[in-house]
């Protein structure tokens, strides 16, 4: 959760405050207490809200206005920006970090109680181990998932029932099992992921109904990308889709681009004929690119 | 041997220095002196001269009482608004995020403990000084900084669920006015 502090520090603390009068926040006038929250960061509010119900209904009522302006809750590791409500899990130990999934479905069921059930949600989820859950945060519009070493694909595609059509889903560890037959992963607006074990990429030339998917493979048959080819030209399926990029790993079976030319009529145009030319915005250039919100 | 002309030295204070100065009185007799351009910093105050029509001639004689406010808590105030009476006015903060570094010597004079700290907030609030304000919100809410929430119940004399629910019991099973 939100800044987990030094255990030994929190007791001297507690010790300190024991011996000196709490100042009341409930004795305060009300324009006061909004002052006084307002002199807060978000985060310092929101554990605030946890303390007591009494607490958490005066935040309500004291912080809407503030909480109408939030852009977006991050779950994230790090983060710079001012108009974010962020959590970060650090926990010491790995009992607790197993655990993970839960806290985070649990904060957000306090901020649904909180600032309402429609913020938009980020989640930047990276850890390690093979015990770690996917949370199912509702919401979200954007994910890096790094979830090492492994993920199967039960688990992406639970996670992705639980926020269909996000406009980003980055997924760092290889997919090491196949997706659902209509699994919500293939709905996301922009992909990015690897299939080393080339179980969703044949899939996702079937099904992807998002703009943008970029993803690198070990194998790729012929016969896909031209059923693909085809569906695509005819405007059967893909009727949203901008770019698609993959790209095959060294070694894999390399298919005959002839055969997929002859086998969806391309044809070679001189440069004297115009042709309609269009473009659009690509969220990603390389494997590397950075997380984007654009 | 020249001789170096005549230059009337002026200090910028002085130059700066309003003479006007009004005088209060705290709820507990203590009266306090104190410059128009400090003054203007509480709006109450500066509402109540405005409306009373003092002026430079008749202020040291029209001392303003302020029931609300102590000795102790008037002499801080005193001491702040003179300090920065002359302080550029601040833009109006905007998206609920008000960033600021407390001066040191802001944190010097709050220094204190809480029950005076609450005192001093509602002084403030009453006298309506937005900047003293500001100060002591801002030194309240660094109380929380790096907190659980067990400590912030400590620190802000938070009643736990169940200490809420047991006093809503015997306030709803004691008899009313009439009972």
């Amino acid at each position: 959760m939100s800044q987990v502090t030094n255990s030994s520090l929190s007791v001297n603390f507690i010790v300190l405050n024991i011996e000196m009068s709490p100042i009341r926040l409930f004795n305060f006038p009300y324009v006061v207490q909004r002052e006084i929250m307002d002199s807060m960061d978000l985060q310092t509010v929101f554990l605030l809200s946890i303390s007591s119900k009494r607490m958490n209904n005066l935040i309500v009522s004291v912080e809407k206005a503030r909480f109408n302006k939030i852009k977006y809750i991050l779950y994230n590791r790090f983060a710079h920006e001012d108009l974010t409500l962020r959590f970060r899990w650090n926990s010491t130990t790995s009992n607790e970090s197993v655990f993970v999934n839960q806290v985070l479905e649990s904060i957000q069921r306090h901020i649904d109680g909180l600032i309402g059930d429609t913020k938009e949600c980020r989640l930047y989820f990276l850890t390690y181990g093979r015990e770690f859950m996917l949370p199912k945060l509702r919401n979200v519009s954007g994910s890096y998932v790094f979830l090492l070493p492994s993920i199967d694909g039960k688990t992406l595609d639970d996670y992705c029932s639980a926020s269909p059509n996000q406009d980003l889903l980055q997924v760092r560890p290889e997919i090491t099992s196949r997706l659902k037959e209509d699994s919500a992963f293939f709905g996301m607006k922009c992909l990015e992921f690897s299939d080393p074990n080339s179980v969703v990429v044949p899939e996702l030339l079937r099904k992807f109904t998002g703009r943008q998917a970029f993803t690198s493979t070990a194998n790729l048959e012929s016969s896909d990308v031209i059923k693909f080819l085809k569906k695509w030209k005819s405007n059967e399926s893909f009727e949203n889709l901008e770019t698609l990029h993959v790209t095959l790993g060294y070694g894999s079976k390399r298919f005959n681009p002839a055969e997929i030319k002859n086998a969806i009529d391309i044809k070679h145009l001189d440069g004297s004929v115009n042709t309609a030319v269009y473009s659009c915005k690509r969220r990603m250039y390389s494997r590397t690119t950075r997380y984007s919100n654009n | 041997m020249s001789v170096e002309p005549e230059v009337p030295i002026v200090q910028v204070e002085e130059v700066r220095e309003n003479p006007v100065l009004y005088k209060i009185i705290s709820s507990d007799n203590h009266v306090f002196t104190i410059s128009e351009h400090a003054v203007k910093l509480s709006k109450t105050l500066w509402d109540l001269i405005t409306n009373l029509g003092l002026t430079a001639e008749n202020a040291l004689d029209n001392p303003i009482p302020v029931e609300n406010v102590n000795g102790k808590n008037m002499e801080t105030i005193v001491q702040f608004c003179e300090r920065h009476k002359y302080d550029e006015e601040e833009p109006e903060y905007t998206n609920y995020i008000r960033e600021f570094v407390l001066p040191e010597w802001d944190r010097q004079l709050l220094s204190i403990d809480n029950e005076e700290l609450f005192q001093l907030i509602l002084a403030t609030n009453y006298l309506d000084i937005q900047k003293l304000m500001d100060y002591c919100c801002r030194v309240i809410g660094d109380m929380a900084k790096d907190k659980t929430p067990e400590e912030l119940r400590i620190i802000y004399g938070i009643p736990t669920d169940a200490e809420d629910d047991a006093l809503e019991r015997s306030a709803s099973d004691s008899p009313g006015p009439s009972g």
